[in-house]
């Protein structure tokens, strides 16, 4: 699980780092490490699941932003976020994992703003609604298939994970 | 004779038009192998032609890095950009030199156009430059007319601000703004801007200025490294 991850999550920063100059605007790129973090939280009930999530977060801050830990916290708090959703509700299907792909995103763009900025400038924050919604939305769109990808790589690679039937169900 | 000439007339005239048409025929497949030949010819010819002027379009932008590092007078490396920010959001790009190259993190990073941006993490092979316009990026500017120091700061809407420039100070639009040197970063006189709005709102002491970066950060292929300490200017003397 730990070396499908670490690929993915490499393929995905790879994606999201030069996906941008093709496109008129960077908000178009879907953010696929949080899609995946999503599915680790929605997923997986192992101890190593959080620190895979972590050091995804942490990988994404050498190609993100100009702080180290924005990512890591926010990567993580987006497994804890799924991981509980999956805990304590039904919602694990891939509906929800989209809206939670849809809140990380704009967890991530204006949680990670306002932690950088260090809360001094809270008003400027409202200049980023456009593109993190506009952002959130790609992702949450781009989500399905990201699962079905995790999935079917799963499959064939045999790996065994405990929630894929609930998952299944809930898709 | 006479019975079997018509009968050779129609003959000749029947194997000529057979000829005809044969060597019609031969023509035709000898010209479609033709055009197929040119056609490859062409395709080639527009191949070789886009790679010239790729080429040429390189060697003009390389020319005018190597102009602009003679211009500085600094140790300087070029880069190419290899990648932008992942999250899409914050703005910084991936450059190809690192450590190897004599980068170091604090560095600046400029282009023809003129300031980009600074180095705040490198690796062996590739660095990350914070842009110009990034919120958590300044940088020590001031205006070329009027001489009148601020900070120029990114906005999240994808603009530059020059913060604390008092109330009373001269800037209009249109004014070119530039590096002052003093932040020991970005050597002196490199355009940064020009002024696009001065507006005096509310009570505080400060103009809001706002400034188009003179870099367009979406088209950069190539960045200049300045890997050499940037000589301060003298202080200024006091008064009296």
């Amino acid at each position: 699980m730990v070396a499908l991850f670490a690929v993915l999550t490499l393929i995905a920063l790879a994606i999201q780092t030069t996906a941008s100059r093709w496109l008129p605007l960077s908000a178009l790129v879907p953010d696929l490490v949080l899609v995946l973090a999503v599915d680790l939280g929605l997923r997986h009930r192992r101890a190593l699941a959080p620190i895979i999530a972590f050091a995804m977060g942490y990988a994404m801050d050498s190609f993100s932003g100009s702080q180290v830990g924005v990512n890591t916290f926010v990567v993580t708090l987006t497994y804890l976020l799924a991981y509980e959703v999956a805990t304590h509700t039904s919602a694990t299907g891939t509906e929800s994992g989209a809206v939670l792909a849809f809140i990380a995103v704009l967890m991530q763009s204006l949680g990670g703003f306002l932690i950088s900025t260090q809360f001094r400038a809270p008003g400027q924050v409202w200049g980023l609604v456009p593109a993190a919604l506009l952002q959130a939305t790609v992702t949450a769109v781009i989500a399905a298939p990201v699962f079905a990808l995790t999935a079917g790589l799963k499959r064939i690679m045999g790996l065994s994970h405990q929630r894929s039937a609930r998952y299944s169900r809930g898709a | 004779m006479q019975a079997v000439a018509p009968m050779q007339s129609a003959a000749a005239r029947l194997a000529d038009g057979g000829t005809g048409v044969i060597h019609d025929y031969l023509a035709l497949v000898g010209v479609q192998r033709e055009n197929a030949r040119l056609r490859a010819e062409l395709a080639r010819e527009e191949t070789q032609r886009a790679r010239l002027a790729e080429l040429e379009a390189e060697n003009r932008h390389l020319s005018d890095l190597l102009e602009l590092k003679q211009a500085l007078a600094l140790q300087s490396a070029a880069a190419d950009v290899i990648g932008a920010d992942a999250s899409g959001l914050a703005r910084t790009l991936v450059v190809d030199g690192g450590s190897d190259h004599g980068f170091e993190a604090g560095m600046a990073a400029l282009s023809t156009e003129g300031v980009v941006g600074k180095l705040i993490a490198v690796g062996p092979s590739s660095s990350r430059v914070l842009l110009i316009n990034d919120h958590n990026s300044a940088l020590d500017t001031f205006d070329q007319r009027s001489r009148v120091r601020g900070i120029v700061a990114g906005v999240v809407d994808d603009g530059l601000v020059m913060k604390y420039v008092d109330r009373s100070e001269d800037v209009k639009p249109g004014d070119t703004i530039v590096t002052s040197g003093l932040d020991g970063i970005f050597p002196r006189g490199l355009l940064v801007g020009e002024v696009t709005a001065v507006t005096r709102e509310g009570p505080g002491l400060f103009l809001t200025v706002e400034v188009a970066p003179a870099a367009d950060f979406r088209r950069l292929e190539q960045v200049l490294v300045v890997t050499q300490r940037i000589p301060q200017p003298p202080p200024a003397e006091p008064k009296g």
